[in-house]
């Protein structure tokens, strides 16, 4: 009450304080009434969002109980070919690799020495082949159980 | 009036919808009142809202009541308003010019002069409002268009009193700079 008193004394004192105290009052009136009225119905319509979440999680919670048959197939099958095709992708780079590495060694003299011709491509497409057929077979006998097939 | 809504809070708790509804009809537009200036506009703003009650009609068995359940629920209207607010570009313009002239049109007690000038003042101010950085226009909007003690507006922003009243501070300053060309006491509430 004391400090009151004192800004009081200072005010009736000081226009210059006086004056800013109008001016703060005025601002703080200004911002006080800047508050932005709400739409009509708006709470009927949080109500009705509520509403419309609920039923909606509802639903999905009765759809997936039965999915276990259902949805548990298609998450299995979906599994497989994602494995599938990380499995072909990692199988076909490392057979051009070795493809490549086998005419390079084996090849290469008869690719040079007698040309490009239908014979020695099919050599050199049966290196790729082989290698591709090879891998694939290995992976799979690697593969550790548990994985999808 | 604070018992009665604990008690809906409890009943809410454990999964009556009724009591949660009445707490909706209770809170909406406040919470609306806030985030329309911490977002683009009233659709956002009531997005931001409807968001903001099924987080809680989602997270209230987890609210332990250790504030009240306003400061709790603006809180959630808060956070979700300053991510989107985040993704977006600072000091989009939150009310046209338009829209004050039209209200301030209303306003028959005035001159039409005196309301153009009111209109101008008041998308002004809306506009450095909107051009704050969003927790320092936060800090402004809870305490003083809110009118919500430092307590009350320091714990929706999950801040301590200290931390608040330095950024009720700075918003004050850099609004009152923004506005430092016109006279608020022209206008009328």
């Amino acid at each position: 009450m004391g400090a009151e008193r004192r800004v009081r004394a200072h005010l009736s004192d000081c226009p210059r304080c006086r004056e800013s105290l109008v001016e703060l009052t005025a601002f703080a009136v200004l911002l006080r009434t800047s508050k932005a009225p709400a739409p009509e119905g708006l709470a009927d319509r949080v109500i009705a969002h509520l509403d419309a979440a609920e039923s909606t999680a509802a639903r999905l919670s009765v759809v997936a109980c039965p999915a276990d048959t259902a949805a548990s197939r298609s998450a299995a099958v979906a599994a497989a070919w994602s494995f599938v095709r990380g499995h072909l992708r990692r199988t076909l780079v490392l057979a051009f690799l070795t493809g490549l590495a086998i005419t390079l060694i084996k090849d290469l003299g008869t690719l040079v020495g007698e040309g490009v011709t239908v014979e020695t491509c099919a050599v050199c497409g049966a290196n790729f082949i082989a290698a591709f057929a090879l891998l694939n077979v290995g992976l799979l006998l690697a593969r550790p159980r548990g994985r999808p097939r | 009036m604070m018992e009665d809504e604990l008690a809906l809070v409890q009943l809410a708790r454990s999964g009556d919808r009724a009591a949660f509804d009445e707490l909706v009809r209770r809170h909406a537009d406040g919470l609306y009142a806030v985030v329309v200036h911490l977002c683009s506009g009233a659709q956002e703003a009531e997005e931001i809202t409807q968001e903001a009650f099924l987080r809680a009609w989602r997270g209230l068995p987890g609210f332990r009541g250790g504030s009240q359940f306003f400061t709790w629920l603006y809180r959630i209207g808060v956070n979700e308003a300053r991510r989107r607010s985040n993704q977006r570009r600072r000091g989009e313009l939150v009310v046209s010019l338009e829209e004050h002239r039209e209200r301030a049109a209303c306003d028959r007690s005035l001159r039409p002069e005196d309301r153009a000038e009111q209109a101008e003042l008041r998308c002004e101010l809306d506009r450095a409002i909107g051009c704050l950085p969003v927790d320092h226009r936060a800090a402004l909007v809870l305490r003083d268009i809110e009118g919500l003690s430092t307590a009350q507006a320091a714990a929706v922003l999950g801040v301590r009193e200290a931390a608040f009243k330095s950024r009720l501070h700075r918003a004050r300053v850099t609004l009152r700079e923004a506005l430092a060309h016109h006279d608020p006491q022209r206008v009328t509430p």
